[in-house]
């Protein structure tokens, strides 16, 4: 039997390839704007940090993607599948490897932010007293920043987590009823699920648009206990489904054929 | 002589079509073994049950095991590598073969790779057919296992890579093992098969040695296999 | 080597053993090829290899030392016995062929006098040539 450890390597050997070229793009599209900004003489304060941020967020979302489709390649491909290991070590493994390649790129964001606000530094100054004054009623402390910073981020990979569970889901749930319904039956299973992850979807959107409405909100001693419940509910929802997701492999999702 | 594949009453069925009906097939160790039938007929199939990659219904024992998970351990497939993208190195898929598979052997791998003129430099989206099976080949051979499943290794093939394919497998074959060569097309691979297995109207149509087919019948293994699809020959 | 798939492979691969012994190509005392080599050699499978050498060490024509291999028989009159059987079997099947075409026992023999004759003039043409 292969180790829990050797499977984990191959993956994430493969998705740090991956997820390292969608940075190197990054850093290229961020260095490409700088310059033309710089060309035609629109390089303002806080330009540096302002288009890192501006560039991250598609960079973050491509690297979501690109790990959601590492992720599902294992469920059907005899490379993965035929290993040695029982179904159970192969999912930790599988999402484990997304998870830490996804961190990888979130630090290396991190670090982008801290090198280019360090550049910027000047101008930011005058722009964070200018939005900390455009705020009305809360005064952050210090620590509370870091309280909401923290929330958000375990929250994000609470979040994270649960829509590679979901899409998982949602996947090996077709690829079962693929093998044993008939051609009709199966298009409308189909239709039923993709109504459900757009219906999913939309709620989880929603969901999230309201709570960064209420950030204001969040200090009081109730709302965070309530937040708290959020991300322990999102971490439920995806423990469930990952017991169905092995369940599923275990029992019915197949390969594809040579 | 001792089982390295004992099938039970196996039956798959697929979108609710019947493609195996009720199978049972004993395998001894040390032989090679022709899986035979039409295209489209459960070949690939059958092999798809024996490593777990296909669920069916009844038993598998490969080793005297019947719990699927195991099976992997101990069975080698020609796997056609659609785990990676085209822009990965043949050096990568060796080193994941390497990393996960205990029993690949790097010695054997590198004599495979010398014997077959490999460039392992190349990249997958780069091979032709005959280069891709041929890399195929080197890693499921490189492995140790007990069972080694070879589904159509000659399919599209030219003449010179089938030549130095067929003498691979004689060459690092372990004696010890069993390895069944499914193909469609026979007389290629007629000489180096102790028995041939047909598959043919769901089920395993025959079981026989191949030189008792020949001694039998005083006909080839295709004439005879060809026969079967005819109704020509009488057997039991 | 090619085979004829009607044929039983361990047979034409002593058919093709006995066939260098005859030609001088296998010597008496002569260490045969190991059964992988001669498998991959012949393009066969190493039991079918191992079937037809266990026929010959039976028969005698070969003797297996232990630890070190295949050898042809020293023993002359082995050689010679297995020269005899093979020619009559060729004999047999020429012999059953043309009474297969109704030719009497006295028929096949001038014709085989014939044959040889004009073989001879034949080859001494192409020789002369």
């Amino acid at each position: 039997m292969t180790s829990f450890g050797a499977v984990f390597k191959v993956m994430s050997k493969d998705r740090f390839r991956t997820t390292t070229k969608v940075i190197g793009a990054e850093v290229a599209v961020i260095v490409v704007s700088i310059l033309w900004s710089w060309v035609t003489g629109n390089l303002t304060g806080g330009a540096f940090f302002g288009l890192t941020a501006v560039w991250s967020m598609p960079a973050m979302l491509a690297a979501f993607i690109f790990l959601a489709v590492a992720n599902e390649h294992v469920y059907t491909r005899d490379t993965y599948r035929l290993i040695p290991v029982g179904e159970t070590k192969l999912y930790s493994a599988n999402l484990l490897s997304s998870c830490v390649m996804y961190l990888y790129v979130g630090v290396v964001q991190l670090v982008l932010y801290f090198v280019t606000i360090t550049i910027d530094s000047d101008a930011l100054k005058g722009i964070l007293a200018g939005m900390k004054a455009g705020m009305e009623s809360p005064n952050f402390s210090n620590a509370e920043a870091a309280k909401i910073v923290f929330g958000l981020l375990l929250m994000s990979c609470a979040l994270i987590l649960m829509s590679w569970t979901t899409i998982s889901l949602v996947h090996l749930v077709v690829s079962s009823t693929n093998n044993f319904l008939p051609n009709v039956s199966r298009r409308a299973v189909n239709v039923v699920l993709y109504v459900i992850v757009i219906y999913l979807v939309v709620r989880v959107a929603a969901f999230l648009i309201s709570k960064f409405n209420s950030l204001d909100s969040m200090m009081s001693a109730g709302t965070q206990v309530q937040f708290g419940m959020n991300i322990v509910g999102i971490l439920v929802i995806a423990a469930i489904e990952i017991v169905a997701n092995i369940f599923l492999l275990k029992k019915w999702v197949e390969t594809i054929p040579n | 002589m001792t089982n390295v594949l004992a099938i039970n009453q196996l039956t798959y069925k697929h979108n609710l079509k019947t493609i195996l009906n009720n199978i049972d097939l004993t395998l001894e160790t040390g032989k090679i073994v022709g899986l035979l039938g039409e295209n489209g007929a459960g070949k690939t199939t059958l092999i798809r049950l024996i490593t777990g990659s296909a669920k069916g219904s009844g038993t598998i024992a490969v080793c005297g095991d019947s719990v699927a998970a195991h099976h992997k351990s101990h069975v080698s497939f020609t796997e056609q590598l659609r785990g990676f993208s085209s822009s990965t190195r043949i050096d990568w898929i060796a080193e994941f073969y390497r990393t996960v598979y205990p029993d690949f052997d790097g010695k054997r791998y590198e004599e495979l790779i010398t014997f077959l003129q490999i460039d392992t430099s190349l990249k997958l989206g780069a091979l032709s057919k005959g280069m891709k099976e041929k890399v195929v080949i080197a890693l499921t051979l490189a492995r140790q296992a007990h069972l080694y499943l070879l589904d159509e290794p000659f399919s599209g093939i030219d003449s010179m890579s089938r030549k130095k394919i067929i003498s691979s497998i004689i060459k690092w074959k372990p004696a010890d093992a069993t390895m069944v060569i499914s193909d469609h097309y026979v007389s290629e691979i007629a000489p180096i098969l102790d028995e041939v297995v047909i598959v043919k109207d769901q089920t395993i149509y025959a079981h026989k040695p191949s030189d008792a087919i020949r001694e039998e019948f005083g006909i080839g293994i295709e004439a005879y296999y060809e026969s079967l699809y005819e109704g020509g020959v009488n057997h039991d | 080597m090619k085979f004829d798939d009607k044929v039983p492979i361990y047979y034409q691969i002593k058919n093709y053993l006995y066939h260098e012994m005859m030609t001088g190509a296998l010597k008496p005392g002569d260490k045969l090829p190991a059964v992988r080599q001669l498998a991959v050699d012949l393009t066969v499978n190493v039991n079918t290899v191992q079937r037809a050498l266990g026929e010959m060490i039976t028969e005698g024509i070969l003797e297996s030392q232990r630890g070190k291999g295949n050898f042809v028989t020293m023993d002359e009159e082995r050689i010679t016995q297995l020269k005899g059987k093979l020619v009559m079997e060729q004999l047999e099947r020429f012999y059953e062929q043309l009474h297969a075409l109704n030719l009497t026992d006295e028929q096949i023999i001038d014709s085989l006098k014939q044959y040889i004759a004009q073989r001879g003039q034949q080859d001494d043409q192409r020789l002369s040539n």
